[in-house]
């Protein structure tokens, strides 16, 4: 079964950060907030590049095992990129024995930029499932579904159809929609939160029927 | 003082066939050959066999026809990341535009190529002669027949174990590999490379089962030649031992 978390990020996971303000940042990967994985840096100019027409830059982790930390691709140390480009964190091929880790950056002044711990507005959770089933997830109070199908219930053509397309589920807030997304194994899940502080995905135990809402509350 | 040993022919069978029946041995050992780690045991059970005495000079006992049947139980293990190539999925990059952050594509996920455990048994069966020097003791109320071992190496072909040995490899790399989505046609080729990985390796492997199989019958051997059995002096004798009582 696949691991779905978004405060533990495997291979099969991808963090993306919206850069909206100008300035220099650092980044790195890490297993635990006690242990500091080689930091890159992202310097981000200012544009007049609006929301949602900026760039993808891309910053590859490999896991180090001989200094048991995560390293970013030489060609990643020092990105240069404008603001409203978004940067998506992944991971090269798994080695044995890697752990899982969070991506954590900071401004120049030391303040926290994003931590893939705790997703924001204008972030984004990728998943890359593999294995089929029903998936259960946890968003703030609220138990969701994912059911993946095995691509060899489907004729070739079909799953490749069906794979070709990223499925996304907005956020906002504490509400994913859709609420219940229905895949194919080798398909990717973005979760895109459009608003909200604090969000994580976190996967639970299925229990048949047990996906449900937190009750709406009136603003 | 000389004295005169008769030993039984059919007496001698009997005794034989009864140690035969106990004759149930097994052994097991592992070993590595490159990415393939090997597990094996081989069980051997006997019966049937003929015993023909020679006379002196050559105090000889041949078993003839022994029939030999057993299995060898082996388990293959290999991490297919030692044998394939790195694959990365999807083959093609999805984008998506999102509203509030922009056009994203997915990555391609380069895929952790799992480890494969393929167990199978493998029964085989021949016939085996043997020859056996032997000598007889005086234990008193009873006479012993001692067994010399006259050290054999048992010739088997166990080439036709290959072909059930690789069937199975290949079955278990196809489920294993069709499990993981989008590999679909590369399937074919990545079975070959395991099958192409393991020929190399495949003779030695039938080598060391054979070599288990010998040190499991070398080790029957073994038991026969402290076997004692209750030979008394005035069975009918086909044929006549001499032997020098000091």
């Amino acid at each position: 079964m696949d691991f779905l978390n978004s405060q533990h990020l495997t291979s099969h996971d991808s963090f993306v950060h919206l850069f909206s303000d100008a300035g220099d940042f650092t980044y790195f990967a890490s297993v635990s907030d006690y242990v500091q994985g080689k930091q890159g840096t992202i310097t981000v100019q200012k544009a007049e590049t609006a929301v949602g027409k900026g760039k993808q830059h891309e910053v590859v982790f490999h896991w180090d095992k001989s200094t048991r930390g995560f390293v970013p691709r030489e060609e990643d140390m020092k990105k240069s990129i404008q603001t409203n480009d978004f940067v998506l964190f992944r991971f090269c091929r798994a080695e044995p024995g890697q752990p899982t880790c969070f991506i954590l950056g900071h401004r120049g002044d030391k303040k926290v930029e994003f931590d893939s711990r705790h997703l924001r507005t204008q972030q984004a959770f990728m998943h890359f499932f593999l294995t089929a089933g029903e998936h259960s997830y946890r968003l703030g109070r609220g138990t969701y579904q994912v059911s993946v199908t095995d691509h060899r219930d489907l004729e070739v053509e079909e799953h490749q159809k069906r794979a070709s397309q990223a499925v996304v589920i907005v956020v906002s807030g504490d509400q994913p929609s859709p609420k219940h997304a229905n895949i194919v194994t080798g398909q990717t899940v973005i979760w895109a939160v459009e608003k909200g502080e604090n969000v994580s995905i976190e996967d639970q135990p299925y229990k048949p029927g047990a996906a449900v809402s937190p009750p709406s509350v009136a603003r | 003082m000389d004295a005169t040993i008769a030993v039984s022919e059919p007496g001698v069978n009997v005794v034989l066939h009864k140690a035969i029946a106990l004759a149930h041995a097994s052994k097991s050992d592992s070993a590595t050959w490159g990415p393939f780690q090997v597990g094996y045991s081989a069980s051997v059970a006997l019966s049937g066999g003929v015993a023909v005495l020679e006379n002196a000079p050559a105090n000889k006992l041949d078993l003839n026809n022994v029939h030999v049947v057993g299995s060898v139980s082996a388990f293959f293990t290999f991490d297919l990341g030692l044998i394939l190539p790195t694959i990365c999925i999807p083959p093609v990059q999805v984008c998506v535009d999102i509203p509030f952050i922009g056009r994203v594509c997915t990555p391609q996920f380069c895929i952790t190529w799992p480890s494969v455990h393929v167990p199978v048994s493998l029964p085989f069966a021949f016939d085996l002669s043997a020859s056996f020097g032997f000598r007889v003791d005086d234990l008193g109320t009873q006479w012993g027949i001692v067994l010399l071992i006259d050290p054999f190496s048992a010739r088997f072909d166990l080439t036709p174990m290959g072909p059930l040995i690789i069937a199975a490899i290949q079955n278990e790399v196809s489920n294993t590999l069709g499990s993981i989505p989008l590999i679909g046609g590369l399937i074919a080729g990545l079975v070959n490379t395991v099958i192409g990985a393991f020929s190399g390796v495949l003779t030695p492997i039938l080598g060391a089962f054979g070599s288990l199989i010998n040190l499991v019958l070398h080790c029957w051997t073994c038991l026969m030649s402290t076997f004692r059995s209750d030979c008394s002096p005035s069975i009918k004798s086909r044929r006549l031992y001499r032997r020098t009582l000091q």
